[in-house]
C-alpha cells in the first residue's frame, strides 16, 4: 500500500512539470557562484560568433567538430528544444577576439607558405588552468537543469571534494561517445589510484586487468550516499549484485559480518585465495576460539581441527539449515 | 510494473515525434543538418594458443585450450541514428560485447555482455594413511565456472523537456561445477560412530541473479525528482541442495540418517528509491535520497527490510571555502521465523534471531584554499550503530565511532605535486575483535616531473590500530582476553617513467603491502573436561612485493613493440606458541604461505598497406608455490599463450 501511495504521489506531480514547461525554460533560478562563474564566462569584450564562424576558416578542428556534433550534446542543437545550445563557445567562451584577424584568404596564404594559422587562444577561457570546481561548473551549468541523475550526489561526493573535475575522466573531444568505455575505465581510475592498481597484481584478484570486471561495477565515480562511492547501500548489497547466492537473508546469519564483506575479503586483491585478507584458520581465530584437542589426542584428531575452518563450516556466509546439534554453526 | 506500462508507451510515442524541422525567425523552415560522418569498421581475426602445465592458477581466468579469436569495432552514424558495436571474442567462454544505439537525443540504448571463464581450485583434503577422518570423493576433478554478466539500459527522453524514463536490467549468471567441502560423519564432536569427517565432492551449479528497474525523473522547478523501482531475484538450479548419510550425533541429538546440507536458497526482493536535488550550481546545493528495500528468502521465509534516508548540503560561502555536510540514517529490520524449514527434522526452533540495527552517520568536511597552489581539508565523522537482539550474540548494544581527518594537497612547483593526510579514529564499545578501539592512518603522495622526459610517483600509507581487550565466547561464556590486539598496515608504491627517446618509453614500479596483527587467541580443549586457554601475543601477517617493468618502443611508422615483466612475492605467517597446537602438527599449517608469481609479456604490431595490421603477442605465467604443501589450496603451475592476429580497418 505504501509503495502505491508513493507512486501515486509521484505520478500526480508530473502534470505540474508539463504545465510549467514554458516558465521553466525561461526561468533558470541558478544562484551564481560569482567568482567561478566569472572564470568560465570568458572575455567580456568578446562577442559570441557561433560555431560556423569559429571554424569557417580553419580545418584543424574538423574532427573535433564532427565528433561533437555527432554526440548526444550535438543532437540537442535545436533552438526550439529549450535545452542549452551547446557549441564551441559554450565551454571556450565567446570567440570573436580569437578569430579577429583570421580570414579564409589569410589561412590560404599561410598554407601556401607552409604555415598553420592559429587562433588567438589567449582570448578564450583558459580551461586547462582553471580550478577543478570551475572546470566542473562548465559542464554543470548545463547539466544542472536537465535531470541528469547520474550527478545527484556529485557535489558532496568524494571526487568533487578532492578537486576531481569532469574533464579528468571525460574527454569531450575524444569522439561522438562521451561516455568512458567500461573496458578502459580501470586505466583511467588507476592514473590516480596507483596503489589499488598494484593490488590487482596480487595472486587473488577480480579480473580487472582481464577487462571482464569494471571499477564501475562496484563504485559510482559520480558520487553516492554510501561509503567509498559504492553503488549500493551496503558492501553486502554491492558484492551480491554478482554474488547473489550470498545475499540471503538466512535463518542462521554470521552475526553482522556478512553486511560488510571487507571484514574477511579485500576486493582489490590479496595474496590469499578467495581474496581473503588473511589465510585460514588465522582469519577466523581473530574472533573465534579454535577447536583444540589436548596433548593426548591423535595426529588425525589434530589434523581435523587444525584445518581451514571452511572445510567444515562451508556455509559461512549464512544458511537455513542448523548443524547436527540444532544450532547455526554453518556446517550444513 | 503494469502501472508504469502506459507511461512507457506514452513517453515512447512522444519521443519519436519529429521535432527537428522548425521555423526560424523569418518563417523559413530551418532543419538542423547533422554532420556527414563515414562509418568506420575495424575487424580483427586471430588465434590463441594456450598451454597449461600444472595448476591453472597461473592463468586463473583463461579457458584451457586453443581457440579462434576475433574483435570488431563498428561505428555507424546514419543520423539521426547512431550505432556503435564493440566485440572482443577470445574464445567461446570469454567474450565481450558492447552495443550502443541512440536516436537523436530521445532514445538511448546501451547493452553490455561479458562472459568469462574462471578456473577453480580442487583442494585435496588428504586420505589415510597420511591424513585420516577425510572422505575425498573428487580426487583429480577440475573445477571451473562460466560467468556471464549482462547490463542493459534504455532511456527515453521527452522532446524539449528533461523528462526521462529509464529501464535497466542486470543479470549475473554462474554455471559450472565447484568443489563442495562439508562436515560429514556424525557432523558432531561426540558420537558412537564416525565423529567428524571432512568431505569433499563435486557440485553442479547454475545460479542466476536478475535485477530489473524502471525509473522516471524530471525537472520540477526548484528541484529535480526521480522515482525508481527495482526487483531482484536469485534463481538456483543445478545441485540446489545436497543430501548425505550421517552417523548418529551425540547420543540423543540426532539419529543416524540422511539429512540435507549446503542448501542455496532462492531469494527475491524489491527496492523503491526517491531522489530529490536542487540545482547543481550555486552557493548552496542539496540532495536527498530515500530508499526502502525488501528481501526475502523463499526457502526459510526470513525477511529483511532496509530503510536509508540520506542527505547532503554543500555550502560555498566564498570560492576559497566550501562546507560539505552529509547525514545518513540506515535501518535494518530482520524477521526470523521461529522454526527452520520443514525438512529440518532434528530441530524445531531457532535459538537466536538475526541482529536488527540502525545506524546514523553524520559528517562535516571543510575545504579551504588559501591560495591556488594549496588546498586544506578537515573532516569530522560521527557514526552510531545500535543493535537489537545483541544479547544472544554477546555483542555490545551500540558502537560509536568518531573520526577526524585532515589533509593537504599542494603543487609546490609546476613539476611537483604532493598530498598528505592524517586520520584518527576512536571507537567506543567495538563489537567485533577486528574493530579497533583506536586507529591512526597516514598517507602521502608525491608526483614529480624533474625533466619533461622523466616522471616519478611515490605513495606511502601507514596505519596503526590498537585494541585493549578482545572478547571471545568460550565454554564458560564470554571472556575478555588478558591483553589486546595491535595491527600494522603499510603500503608503499613507487614508479618512474622515462622517455630516453621520442619513440621509447620505459616504466619501472615497485609496490609493498604488509598487514601484520598481533593478538591474544583463545582455544578450546576437548574431549571433556572442556575448558579454554589463552595464547598471548600471537602474530599473523600477510606481505607482498610487486616488481614491474614495461617498455613501449615505436620502431618506425609501421612497427610497434612492447614488453613487460611483473614479479610478485607473497608471504603469509601465523605464529602460535602453545605446545598443544603446534605439535605434532601445527595449527598454523594452512596460514603459512610463500608464493612467487612471474608474468612475462612481449608483443609487436606491424602495419601493412591498405589498412591491414598484423600482430603477435606472447605471455608466460609462472605460479610457484614455495612451500609445496599438498593439502593446502596452492599448487605450482605455468601457462604459455601466443596470440596471432590480422586486422583490417575501413573508414
Amino acid at each position: 500500500m505504501k509503495i502505491r501511495r508513493i507512486l501515486f504521489l509521484f505520478l500526480a506531480t508530473l502534470p505540474l512539470a508539463f504545465m510549467g514547461c514554458d516558465s521553466l525554460r525561461t526561468s533558470k533560478p541558478i544562484i551564481p557562484v560569482k567568482e567561478y562563474e566569472r572564470m568560465i564566462i570568458g572575455r567580456l569584450d568578446a562577442d559570441y560568433i557561433g560555431t560556423q564562424n569559429c571554424l569557417s576558416a580553419c580545418h584543424a578542428h574538423d574532427d573535433i567538430r564532427r565528433n561533437f556534433e555527432a554526440s548526444t550534446m550535438g543532437a540537442q542543437m535545436s533552438k526550439k528544444s529549450g535545452m542549452p545550445v551547446v557549441d564551441c563557445e559554450s565551454c571556450h567562451g565567446p570567440g570573436s577576439l580569437a578569430v579577429r584577424d583570421i580570414t579564409p584568404e589569410r589561412v590560404a596564404e599561410d598554407a601556401r607558405n607552409g604555415k598553420v594559422t592559429e587562433c588567438d587562444y589567449r582570448t578564450l577561457v583558459d580551461i586547462r588552468n582553471l580550478p577543478a570546481p570551475a572546470k566542473s561548473l562548465i559542464c554543470l551549468k548545463c547539466h544542472t537543469a536537465n535531470a541528469t541523475f547520474n550527478l545527484h550526489d556529485w557535489n558532496a561526493g568524494t571526487h568533487a571534494i578532492n578537486d576531481v573535475a569532469c574533464t579528468d575522466c571525460h574527454n569531450v573531444h575524444a569522439g561522438p561517445d562521451l561516455i568512458v568505455r567500461p573496458r578502459q575505465t580501470f586505466r583511467m581510475c588507476f592514473s590516480c589510484h596507483r596503489d589499488i592498481e598494484a593490488r590487482f597484481n596480487l595472486p587473488s584478484h577480480h579480473p580487472i586487468h582481464e577487462e571482464r570486471v569494471f571499477c564501475t561495477d562496484c563504485h559510482n565515480p559520480h558520487g553516492t550516499v554510501n561509503d567509498r562511492l559504492l553503488r549500493e547501500d551496503t558492501v553486502r548489497a554491492t558484492c551480491t549484485r554478482c554474488h547473489g547466492e550470498k545475499e540471503g537473508p538466512f535463518l542462521y546469519e554470521h552475526a553482522e559480518n556478512t553486511d560488510d564483506c571487507r571484514k574477511c575479503h579485500n576486493p582489490h586483491g590479496s595474496v590469499n585465495n578467495n581474496l581473503l585478507i588473511l589465510s585460514q584458520p588465522f582469519l577466523c581465530l581473530q574472533c573465534h576460539p579454535a577447536h583444540v584437542t589436548n596433548s593426548s589426542s591423535t595426529v588425525d584428531d589434530k589434523r581435523m581441527s587444525f584445518t581451514r575452518c571452511t572445510d567444515c563450516h562451508s556455509q559461512i556466509h549464512g544458511t537455513d539449515i542448523p548443524g547436527a546439534h540444532g544450532e547455526g554453526v554453518f556446517t550444513h | 510494473m503494469k502501472r508504469l506500462l502506459p507511461l512507457i508507451v506514452l513517453v515512447c510515442m512522444v519521443s519519436v515525434t519529429p521535432l527537428y524541422a522548425e521555423e526560424s525567425e523569418n518563417g523559413v523552415p530551418n532543419v538542423y543538418q547533422f554532420p556527414d560522418i563515414a562509418p568506420s569498421i575495424d575487424i580483427s581475426l586471430g588465434y590463441v594458443f594456450l598451454d597449461f602445465d600444472g595448476s591453472r592458477r597461473a592463468e586463473e581466468y583463461r579457458h584451457p585450450g586453443d581457440s579462434l579469436a576475433a574483435a570488431a569495432d563498428i561505428r555507424y552514424l546514419p543520423f539521426p541514428h547512431r550505432l556503435h558495436l564493440e566485440l572482443d571474442f577470445d574464445d567461446s567462454h570469454d567474450y565481450y560485447t558492447d552495443l550502443s544505439y541512440a536516436y537523436r537525443d530521445l532514445v538511448l540504448f546501451r547493452g553490455i555482455h561479458r562472459s568469462l571463464f574462471h578456473n577453480l581450485t580442487n583442494i585435496y583434503l588428504g586420505e589415510s594413511p597420511s591424513v585420516g577422518n577425510t572422505d575425498v570423493r573428487d580426487r583429480n576433478s577440475q573445477y571451473h565456472l562460466n560467468i556471464g554478466i549482462t547490463d542493459a539500459m534504455i532511456r527515453f527522453k521527452a522532446p524539449d523537456f528533461p523528462l526521462h524514463l529509464t529501464i535497466r536490467g542486470h543479470q549475473a549468471t554462474k554455471e559450472g561445477n565447484i568443489q563442495q567441502r562439508f562436515l560429514s560423519g556424525s557432523a558432531y564432536f561426540f558420537g558412537p560412530t564416525g565423529g567428524r569427517v571432512r568431505a569433499s565432492t563435486k557440485r553442479d551449479i547454475d545460479w542466476k541473479t536478475t535485477e530489473y528497474s524502471a525509473s522516471l525523473n524530471s525537472h520540477l522547478g526548484p528541484v529535480e525528482a526521480e522515482f525508481r523501482h527495482s526487483q531482484k531475484q536469485l534463481d538456483v538450479n543445478g545441485d540446489r541442495i545436497l543430501y548425505d548419510s550421517y552417523g548418529q550425533a551425540g547420543f540423543v541429538i540426532r539419529p543416524a540418517g540422511t539429512y540435507p546440507h549446503n542448501l542455496v536458497p532462492e531469494t527475491k526482493g524489491y527496492t523503491n528509491t526517491i531522489k530529490l536535488h536542487t540545482m547543481y550550481t550555486g552557493r548552496v546545493v542539496g540532495s536527498a535520497t530515500f530508499s526502502q528495500k525488501h528481501r526475502e528468502n523463499e526457502e526459510s521465509s526470513v525477511e529483511v527490510d532496509h530503510f536509508t534516508g540520506a542527505g547532503s548540503i554543500v555550502y560555498m560561502p566564498a570560492p576559497a571555502l566550501t562546507l560539505f555536510l552529509k547525514y545518513r540514517h540506515m535501518k535494518k529490520d530482520e524477521d526470523t521465523p521461529s522454526a527452520p524449514p520443514s525438512y529440518v527434522t532434528w530441530n524445531t526452533s531457532v535459538s537466536r534471531e538475526a541482529i536488527s540495527s540502525s545506524t546514523d552517520t553524520a559528517s562535516l568536511t571543510v575545504r579551504y584554499r588559501p591560495f591556488s597552489r594549496l588546498t586544506l581539508k578537515a573532516a569530522y565523522t560521527f557514526d552510531r550503530h545500535r543493535r537489537k537482539g545483541y544479547e544472544d550474540w554477546h555483542l555490545e548494544n551500540r558502537t560509536t565511532k568518531n573520526r577526524f581527518t585532515i589533509s593537504a594537497d599542494t603543487r609546490l612547483a609546476s613539476s611537483l605535486k604532493a598530498s598528505a593526510s592524517y586520520s584518527h579514529l576512536s571507537v567506543d564499545d567495538p563489537a567485533y575483535n577486528v574493530t579497533p578501539d583506536s586507529s591512526d592512518e597516514g598517507r602521502i603522495n608525491f608526483s614529480w616531473t624533474p625533466h619533461p622526459r622523466i616522471n616519478t610517483f611515490i605513495h606511502y600509507y601507514i596505519a596503526r590500530e590498537k585494541r585493549d581487550h578482545l572478547h571471545f565466547v568460550g565454554f564458560s561464556g564470554p571472556a575478555e582476553s588478558p591483553s589486546g590486539r595491535d595491527t600494522k598496515k603499510d603500503n608503499i608504491m613507487a614508479s618512474v617513467t622515462v622517455l630516453p627517446a621520442n619513440d621509447l618509453s620505459v616504466t619501472g614500479s615497485y609496490a609493498f603491502f604488509r598487514y601484520h596483527t598481533e593478538q591474544d587467541m583463545m582455544y578450546h580443549t576437548s574431549p571433556p573436561p572442556s575448558n579454554d586457554f589463552w595464547d598471548e601475543g600471537v602474530s599473523g601477517s600477510m606481505e607482498a612485493q610487486v616488481y614491474a617493468a614495461s617498455l613501449i618502443y615505436r620502431w618506425n611508422d609501421r612497427l610497434d613493440l612492447s614488453g613487460g615483466v611483473t614479479h610478485t612475492l607473497s608471504r603469509g605467517d601465523f605464529d602460535p606458541s602453545a605446545a598443544d597446537i603446534t605439535r605434532p602438527v601445527s595449527i598454523s599449517a594452512f596460514s603459512v604461505l610463500k608464493v612467487r608469481e612471474t608474468i612475462y609479456t612481449i608483443s609487436g604490431d606491424y602495419s601493412l598497406p591498405a589498412g591491414f595490421r598484423v600482430g603477435v603477442e606472447y605471455r608466460y605465467s609462472d605460479f610457484d608455490d614455495r612451500i609445496d604443501d599438498p593439502y593446502d589450496d596452492i599448487e605450482d603451475g605455468t601457462a604459455q599463450m601466443i596470440w596471432v592476429r590480422l586486422s583490417k580497418r575501413w573508414s
